[in-house]
């Protein structure tokens, strides 16, 4: 969060990234927000995940891969990835995207109902203008099927490591 | 008996007031959540996920001293 003040009318961001962990559980952690508005009273966001190992064998939708890792290429440019869902039960699935990094990335689905059998891709392309930096996002997806959930996608892109030549002697 | 009654009604006209200066008072600054909840639902083990807030200053006075502590 950059802002320490905000004047009325102004407003900021509040970035939160979560490290998951290697625990196979479901967490909840708390965020508190303080500043000079008592008024309101005691200011907290809850976030929530379920860790799940890979393969996530508790679906009836297999996905691959697990996260999306981009890797420069020459001239620094950054192809596009993606995330491919098969149905592999007997219910029909919606998707839609419901957070996703906008400016640094687009994502598009090949469709959004999914049939028994059959399969969709999630695509993920970099925007043009990208920090050379490590950079460290997600995609969040609503299913429905019977029941309505969430799976989130890890985005990574390290930044490129410069290689150590060794000396070379002059003759 | 003339002042005590003008000392009555004034204290009468006092009373109907207060909650109006009171509400005046309450006027400050005002913080207010794009949502206050975020469920990222099932994700992979050794990974980092991401979500961002919007937080806006709605209220009457500047928002000053903003700070966020993990609990």
């Amino acid at each position: 969060m950059k802002k320490t003040e905000l004047a009325i009318g102004d407003s900021t961001k509040l970035e939160i990234s979560y490290y998951t962990g290697s625990a196979v559980t479901r967490e909840r952690k708390y965020v508190q927000v303080i500043s000079n508005d008592i008024a309101s009273g005691y200011n907290r966001l809850e976030v929530t995940a379920e860790v799940k190992p890979k393969p996530d064998t508790m679906l009836t939708l297999s996905y691959s891969p697990y996260i999306l890792e981009f890797v420069e290429e020459k001239g620094g440019r950054l192809k596009e990835k993606k995330v491919e869902f098969r149905n592999i039960g007997k219910e029909e699935y919606r998707f839609q995207i419901i957070d996703y990094p906008k400016g640094l990335f687009e994502a598009k689905l090949s469709r959004e109902i999914l049939k028994p059998g059959e399969k969709l891709e999630l695509k993920v392309k970099p925007e043009k203008r990208f920090p050379p930096d490590t950079v460290k996002k997600s995609i969040t997806l609503k299913v429905k099927g019977k029941k309505e959930f969430r799976i989130t996608i890890p985005l990574k892109k390290e930044k490129p490591s410069v290689a150590s030549l060794p000396s070379v002697k002059g003759k | 008996m003339g002042k005590s009654r003008i000392l009555v009604l004034s204290l009468f006209l006092i009373y109907l007031l207060l909650p109006v200066f009171s509400e005046l008072k309450a006027g400050g600054p005002k913080l207010e959540f794009s949502e206050t909840s975020w469920d990222w639902g099932r994700v992979p083990q050794n990974s980092f996920v991401y979500h961002k807030f919007w937080l806006k200053n709605v209220g009457t006075d500047t928002l000053r001293g903003l700070k966020v502590r993990v609990a």
